[in-house]
């Protein structure tokens, strides 16, 4: 079965770099420019993987990843958030939220599917 | 990477830059705005992000700088000042700059304001933050066995982790056992179906390393008890080893105190079942201590396996093996001979079929022993590229005959005489570049290396075109160095011969190439004992090239038999070219030398008889086995060709090993025995007019090596 | 799911994924066949997907009954979701708990050798 991910991030062109890698590779691709998107997205959209951004406009990817935890449809997702070094304190709070893993930026398109098989298999 | 993708990247970024340029010049208006100064740090982070992903890895850098630099001011450490809004600006118009022409550095403009943020933090020494690759993981050739515990904190499903996606990532890296605890799951009544109570316990083989083991577990590390533990190194090498019994793992786990155990060994019966009695332990820890035990015998057992595929053997199995090889192959002709002379179509038969797997076995059963000599050429291109790096001269190497099989023992004991030889050639022989144009010569030397087949023996020649030896300056250092009297007369060759002897070198400098002391004495010995001769020629200027003569000590060789008076001979089939009748009308004598005329052409021949000191008269009708020796067509005459034979070379006893012109001898059907000829040695004897005397005549029983 | 009572025998067929994301339903489905039966046989047959938290569950029903001094068996072992998922989780022990020292664990056999 084709797993599906959403990717939200309000860049547009790391928003559509992300997902034509992912879509490459076989995966199905929504993608949502911030938090809020997101969540209405996922009522459609039955995800079986978050990628989110850390830094958006409207609800960001800790609200985001809060949120999900307290929906019983998507307490259990795994959820990826996108970081870069010197963001040492969101990457806490965002574990704290409820996030799977993380992915430095700059990533390789390699190394963000090799992020992705290993939490969903 | 998509072009698209890096068109979108590009407008996006002019958007920041557009938006960061209004939002800079509100900023110098209204210099604490906190929203401002976190608009502007977000548009530079974005930019730092991107750039990287999208091959503007310049762009991110130079960013990167400002960035640090801003995160100070949004953090209160620095304030905002005209000076800082004017640098963030100039910065803002290098970076759309940068991003138009795709520049993959940074200019002397862009340094100069990477150096004016570092002057505004009072920092001008760090480096220019280059983000480094992700190390591979390390793929160490020793096997380590690990026991790895792993316990997840019962709320890890709401992280959206499957622990069971991390054990399969283990399961991939090696031999892997695991055993789930389940002691903690509680009854239905108090189970919670968002927590995880198990915890598992892996015992891992594996050539990654521990960091690997560790990276497995990287998004749960706070989220986990994690423990690691190297338990078994495994040395491929080793063949009887166990591993550890039931007791040692139990008190290297602490599962069991020493007393506790010692008490229960008192008692006969199994340990697990005692221990289980005893109650001094759980069902659970034993039954895990007996999966690890398992789990390393199980790898031990696979090791071993392996280890069976390719087989070691003592030498002299072989040898046994070939020597009754040869005895089938001589027996085998007799029945052959006897089969075709007996009309039986059906014996006929049997012989045929005999004979073909007696031709197998023979083929297989040397061939266990024989290795293209081309894998030990092949090592030393690496050898003539580094020496002639460090010495400043430029070598090439050319290679003859790499398949040329030789005995794998001898292959593997001539590589350190081969090193030594070719650092000679390069170190000593072959000039520097500029030397070597001036005397008209190519400015890259050649190393030629060549191996071949020459009757019962295979020679390899090392030959440089490099200075070549001097025989007045060998001989000169020989007197020096106390080897030679001053008035002692030698030949050519003897003077080439004398760098062989020990204690002889003719470098004045040391060098760290060939260094001192150690010469081609050593080479010599090796030689030696492999039962093989060095010959050494060389010509001032152009070059030397050194032979070395080796035995094929197993060869099974296709020979012609041939008698003299009551002697037997083999010649190699390789080197026989015809036989002829030869009446004595048909022979020539002019002097020493015999010649015949064959197809209209004179051709020296050398009666086998005579340069064998062997009695008797020839008789009316001899036969002339034309063979190719030394380049050249030689004739040996001898009284009768008897035919072809297969033969199993056996070595001559150390009395009379070194008779020249006799590789070896074989035992016959019969019993008896036939010599086999050196036929190169013989022409050369010949030739250089020293005259071959054997003592006495040719023992007709010759002791055996066997 | 269903639940089909045969006599003392009750046969708890159980279907969908038994995974994380639903395994609370199927805690309640458990209870209440033990509730009703000391004898219950679960088939798996329908199952699609199995993960640790289903093993898990399967677990702590097996101990359950042998609280309560009921008996309960896997009657399909064989489900390629389970042996695989069994696999992966060393659930392939042949120690008992210790509840019920008498009791043979849930997790024997089933498993390819």
């Amino acid at each position: 079965m084709t797993k599906r991910i959403i990717t939200v991030e309000d860049s547009t062109s790391l928003r559509e770099m992300i997902s034509f890698t992912l879509s490459e590779a076989g995966y199905e691709v929504a993608q949502a420019e911030d938090g809020q998107d997101a969540l209405d997205k996922l009522t459609e959209f039955k995800a079986d993987l978050v990628i989110t951004d850390l830094n958006m406009p409207k609800m960001n990817g800790i609200e985001l990843t809060s949120s999900l935890r307290a929906n019983q449809m998507y307490r259990f997702i795994p959820i990826i958030f996108l970081t870069t070094e010197s963001q040492l304190q969101k990457k806490q709070a965002a574990k704290e939220a409820g996030a799977t893993g993380w992915i430095v930026k700059p990533f390789k398109p390699d190394q963000l599917l090799q992020v992705v098989r290993k939490v969903l298999g | 990477m998509e072009d698209r993708h890096v068109k979108a990247f590009k407008e996006e970024s002019y958007d920041i830059l557009a938006e960061l340029e209004s939002l800079l010049l509100e900023l110098e208006e209204n210099p604490k705005d906190a929203t401002l100064i976190d608009r502007v740090f977000g548009a530079m982070h974005t930019i730092k992000g991107s750039g990287a992903m999208f091959g503007f890895d310049a762009i991110s850098d130079f960013t990167h700088e400002i960035e640090t630099v801003l995160d100070m001011v949004r953090d209160g450490i620095l304030p905002v000042t005209s000076g800082l809004v004017r640098l963030t600006l100039s910065a803002r118009d290098k970076i759309l700059e940068m991003l138009d022409s795709g520049t993959q550095s940074l200019d002397k403009e862009a340094r100069a304001i990477v150096a004016g943020f570092r002057d505004l933090i009072g920092n001008d020494e760090s480096e220019i933050k280059e983000e480094s690759e992700e190390p591979e993981p390390v793929e160490t050739t020793l096997r380590i066995t690990y026991r790895i515990l792993f316990k997840p904190n019962t709320d890890i499903f709401t992280t959206g982790t499957n622990p069971l996606l991390l054990l399969s990532e283990l399961k991939a890296m090696g031999e892997c056992t695991i055993v789930a605890r389940t002691n903690e799951i509680p009854p239905l009544a108090e189970y919670n179906p968002e927590a995880c109570y198990v915890s598992w316990e892996i015992i891992l083989t594996t050539n990654c390393d521990e960091n690997a083991i560790r990276d497995v577990f990287i998004f749960v590390e706070d989220n986990c008890e994690l423990s690691i533990e190297k338990i078994f190194e495994h040395d491929s090498g080793a063949e009887s080893e166990d591993y550890k019994r039931l007791g040692e793992i139990l008190l290297d786990r602490g599962a069991v105190t020493p007393e506790a155990l010692n008490n229960v060994l008192n008692k006969h019966k199994f340990l697990g079942e005692r221990l289980l009695e005893s109650k001094v332990i759980s069902r659970e820890k034993i039954d895990a201590a007996l999966k690890e035990q398992e789990h390393v015998r199980k790898v031990l057992q696979k090791d071993r396996d392996m280890q069976v595929s390719s087989l070691r053997v003592d030498a002299a199995k072989l040898d046994s093996l070939v020597d009754l090889v040869g005895e089938l192959v001589t027996v085998q002709a007799r029945l052959s001979q006897k089969a075709s002379g007996d009309n039986d179509p059906e014996l006929q038969l049997i012989a045929e079929s005999v004979e073909r797997l007696t031709e197998e076995l023979r083929d297989n059963t040397m061939s266990i022993r024989m290795v293209p000599i081309g894998t030990l050429f092949s090592r030393f291109r690496r050898l003539v590229h580094d020496l002639a790096g460090e010495l400043g001269k430029e070598v090439q190497i050319v290679t003859d005959g790499a398949a040329t099989e030789l005995d794998k023992t001898v292959i593997d004991q001539l590589n350190e005489p081969l090193v030594h030889i070719i650092r000679n050639a390069i170190d000593h022989g072959i000039e520097q570049p500029a030397e070597r144009s001036s005397f008209g010569k190519p400015v890259k030397g050649t190393i030629h290396l060549a191996a071949e087949h020459a009757g019962a023996s295979v020679v390899i020649s090392i030959s440089d075109d490099g200075a070549g030896l001097a025989p007045e300056i060998l001989k000169a250092k020989a007197v020096e160095k106390g080897l030679i009297a001053a008035d002692q007369e030698l030949s050519e060759d003897e003077c080439y011969s004398l760098i062989l002897r020990p204690g002889f070198t003719t470098s004045t400098e040391v060098t760290d190439v060939s260094g001192r002391g150690v010469g081609m004495d050593v080479v010599k010995r090796s030689i030696d004992s492999l039962r093989g001769t060095i010959g050494i020629t060389s010509s001032k200027g152009i070059g030397t090239t050194i032979s070395l003569r080796l035995p094929l000590t197993l060869a099974i060789i296709d020979g012609l038999l041939v008698s003299v008076g009551q002697d037997l001979f083999v010649i190699p089939l390789a080197v026989i070219d015809e036989c002829v009748e030869l009446s004595k009308e048909e022979s020539i004598q002019s002097r020493e030398r015999s010649m015949m005329t064959f197809r209209g052409q004179v051709h020296p021949y050398v009666s086998l008889r005579h340069v064998l000191g062997i009695g008797g008269v020839a008789p009316a009708i001899e036969k002339v086995v034309l063979v190719n020796a030394l380049g050249k067509r030689t004739g040996f005459s001898v009284d009768k060709v008897i035919g072809q034979h297969q033969t199993v070379i056996k070595t001559l006893s150390k009395v009379l090993g070194n008779v020249e012109g006799i590789s070896g001898a074989t035992i016959l059907g019969d019993g008896t025995v036939a010599l086999i000829l050196d036929v190169n040695q013989l022409v050369k004897a010949e030739r250089s007019d020293i005259q071959y005397k054997a003592q006495g005549a040719m023992p007709r029983r010759v002791e055996m090596t066997a | 799911m269903k639940v089909k009572k045969k006599e003392e025998l009750t046969c708890l067929c159980l279907d969908g994924e038994m995974t994380i994301h639903n395994v609370a339903a199927f805690r309640d489905r458990l209870l209440e066949a033990l509730g009703g039966s000391n004898r219950v046989e679960i088939d798996l047959q329908r199952v699609t997907a199995m993960d640790l938290a289903g093993l898990q569950i399967l677990c702590a029903a097996h101990r359950t009954s042998q609280i309560q001094g009921k008996v309960l068996s896997l009657s399909s072992k064989q489900l390629p979701v389970l042996q695989q998922a069994r696999c992966v989780a060393g659930f392939d022990l042949i120690h008992n708990c210790g509840i019920n020292p008498a009791a043979e664990c849930i997790w024997v056999g089933g498993m390819p050798e």
